[in-house]
């Protein structure tokens, strides 16, 4: 917090370019290299190199404070103290009150399954039945909220009281989901509406989100932080919270040329996580500029090496966000899932987090149905090495490889379930059809 | 050295975004008496255009266009006091840029902001979480003729059609052109809010501009 406000002033354009060009020279100094053609690299040398270089980046550029203008640095001796401390985590209550191992790459246990929408857009009208589809499924260990897009009916002003408001709206509802259920005490992570630290925090209470439901602490990608970060910090570590810090590095964007410095940044923030932030775990969701999907290609390789390499080298639980860029209902999202849980499970994530589909924009795209495919693929790839698993993967990337300009917009909650009742929400029989043809396909991949 | 030997190398610096490459080149200009406007405009520019283009085709990431650009910037601040008054460098239009306010999503919009630069615009970029009182004021001062928006989350896209209110309500939304973008838009929600257009990306929304430039 000192740095933050007395450290090394400069344009985040200069921290950008920084980031860039240093991962640029660490790259040849690590010998850091994709061939372009793994999307699960099994390579532990790689992986460790990977993390050496994600610590020098740390060291040498620091994390940016948006709202200073200032730079935090890190010295590598309070980084290595604090790799190898250990926390357990547990999330939830009573008897949905789960144990969260840390993973080992190939590590038979499979990672938790956390659905709902994620941060995905979610209509007011479809808010309980979104997250009650969720909730039904038994493989779901947690939900992630989604951000409710109207207070009855009208737009939510950002960084008004509203937000507070639309934001205890979310998290009640989504209580009475885990009611609905039958799964009091289910972990729940977000809150998804608000902007404003307040917001984020009234939910903050035994009632919606108790010290046993992670709450998100979003840092800036590329390395950064600001001040409503460190408000949500300061707040959760004074009340004993579970909380997560999330960061979606782009890409393509200003830091990140390519897959090489995105598998460095992706290493570096989740090492932020932990010794900046200090958060119960770290929530990766790497995207492509182009698309706004983490599904691409490079974003398989950069994710999943990322993964190895934090396995490898510090004591700490990571999860994956997995923002989709199909809709819901339609083979090419259970294809994106698929490759994406395949590679997270081999290569030691601890929670899969998600899907939403239509990148998260599109309203209504997230279902328990996605939820459940996720779990299961995640079962069953804990069986594979590393070989298999980028077999599989490559096999499932070809069926949606060239569809990214145009991938198929599916149908919104509504319009792929029936709903009877606020206990009953059932997917169609299209969409169940179509889960099942997917899923005896990605079979066969695994043999 | 021959202005034709001058254009070429400081194309190339700005292709290869060597800064003092491009430094070397602009004190070779004063030098030598030559029309520092001609070398802006013919040289470093072709080299921002070369970049533009391998990255319009992604056979470049984002920062070898930045890279570029801080040599071309480079260039322009050594040669800049030498261009004669009654010259000026040429610029498509001036338009200001910002993520709207709540949203802190920007480098989509960082990308417009640097393609049009590179396509020539005079380029304000306002930043992330930018209030619409910003965006206004700023419209105003610098006499802007396109005022762009990006909104990432359905929940801060209503600040676009306050946007557009309060561009009316300070009598100056007649005077300029709107756009709109960010994966929360469509080109729907720009005809329902009044906006001039929506732009999919930075290569339609260079294109959208020039189209609204006339």
């Amino acid at each position: 917090m000192k740095q933050a406000l007395e450290g090394e002033e400069k344009k985040e354009s200069q921290h950008d370019m920084a980031i860039f060009k240093k991962c640029r020279e660490l790259c040849k100094k690590y010998d850091i290299h994709y061939n372009g053609k793994d999307f699960v690299p099994g390579d532990m040398e790689l992986a460790d190199s990977v993390f050496k270089a994600a610590l020098e980046l740390l060291v040498l550029v620091g994390i940016y404070c948006t709202t200073t203008g200032r730079t935090i640095k890190l010295n590598e001796e309070e980084i290595e103290k604090s790799l190898q401390t250990s926390k357990t985590l547990e999330i939830g209550r009573m008897r949905e009150k789960v144990f969260v191992p840390i993973r080992a790459p190939m590590d038979k246990r499979p990672p938790v399954i956390i659905g709902g929408p994620m941060g995905g857009a979610v209509s007011e009208e479809n808010f309980l039945a979104v997250h009650l589809s969720a909730a039904r499924e038994p493989t779901v260990q947690g939900i992630y909220a989604g951000a409710i897009q109207t207070l009855g009916g009208d737009f939510i002003t950002v960084k008004s009281p509203l937000e507070m408001i639309a934001s205890l709206k979310e998290a009640r509802t989504e209580r009475l989901a885990c009611k609905l259920a039958g799964r009091e005490g289910l972990a729940l992570m977000g809150p998804g509406t608000p902007t404003i630290s307040q917001a984020y925090m009234v939910v903050s209470c035994d009632e919606l989100f108790s010290p046993s439901d992670p709450q998100e602490v979003y840092q800036l990608d590329e390395l950064k932080t600001d001040y409503e970060q460190f408000y949500k910090i300061i707040f959760h570590q004074a009340h004993g919270n579970h909380y997560l810090s999330g960061q979606c590095p782009v890409f393509g964007g200003p830091s990140i040329g390519y897959a090489e410095g995105l598998a460095i940044v992706d290493t570096a923030e989740t090492i932020q996580s932990k010794v900046l932030t200090g958060s119960s775990f770290h929530a990766s969701g790497a995207v492509h500029a182009n698309t706004n999907s983490s599904s691409a290609r490079e974003i398989l390789w950069a994710s999943n090496l990322s993964s190895l390499a934090v396995c490898r080298n510090m004591n700490y639980h990571t999860a994956r966000y997995y923002w989709n860029l199909a809709g819901c209902c339609t083979d090419m999202m259970f294809y994106e899932t698929a490759a994406q849980a395949i590679g997270d499970t081999v290569s030691g994530r601890d929670l899969l987090i998600g899907p939403v589909g239509g990148r998260g924009e599109a309203v209504d795209h997230s279902s328990g149905l996605e939820s459940r495919f996720m779990g299961e693929i995640a079962r069953m790839a804990a069986e594979l090495d590393f070989e298999k698993a980028d077999e599989a993967v490559g096999k499932i990337y070809e069926k949606y490889a060239e569809r990214f300009a145009e991938p198929p917009a599916g149908k919104p909650f509504n319009e792929c379930h029936t709903v009877t009742s606020e206990y009953e929400a059932e997917p169609t029989g299209e969409y169940l059809d179509l889960f099942h043809d997917i899923f005896a396909e990605i079979k066969r991949y695994f043999r | 050295m021959s202005l034709e030997e001058i254009l070429k190398e400081a194309e190339q610096a700005v292709f290869e975004g060597d800064e003092e490459a491009a430094e070397k080149v602009a004190k070779k200009v004063i030098d030598e008496g030559l029309n520092p406007t001609d070398v802006i405009n013919k040289g470093y520019t072709a080299g921002m255009h070369r970049v533009g283009d391998l990255f319009d085709k992604e056979e470049v990431p984002l920062p070898a266009v930045l890279i570029a650009a801080e040599a071309m910037t480079r260039a322009i601040e050594v040669l800049g006091p030498h261009i004669p008054k009654e010259e000026s460098l040429t610029k498509t239009g001036k338009v200001v840029l910002g993520t709207i306010e709540g949203d802190i999503h920007d480098i989509g919009k960082r990308i417009v902001a640097t393609m049009f630069r590179v396509s020539g615009f005079d380029v304000t970029d306002l930043g992330r979480d930018v209030p619409v009182k910003t965006f206004v004021e700023k419209a105003r001062e610098l006499d802007a003729d396109i005022v762009g928006s990006s909104s990432l989350m359905t929940t801060t896209m209503s600040g676009q059609k306050i946007l557009e209110e309060e561009l009316r309500k300070a009598g100056i939304r007649d005077s300029l052109k709107t756009m709109v973008g960010g994966a929360a838009t469509t080109a729907v929600w720009a005809d329902k809010i009044g906006a001039d257009c929506y732009a999919e990306d930075s290569k339609d929304a260079v294109l959208k501009a020039k189209e609204l430039m006339g």
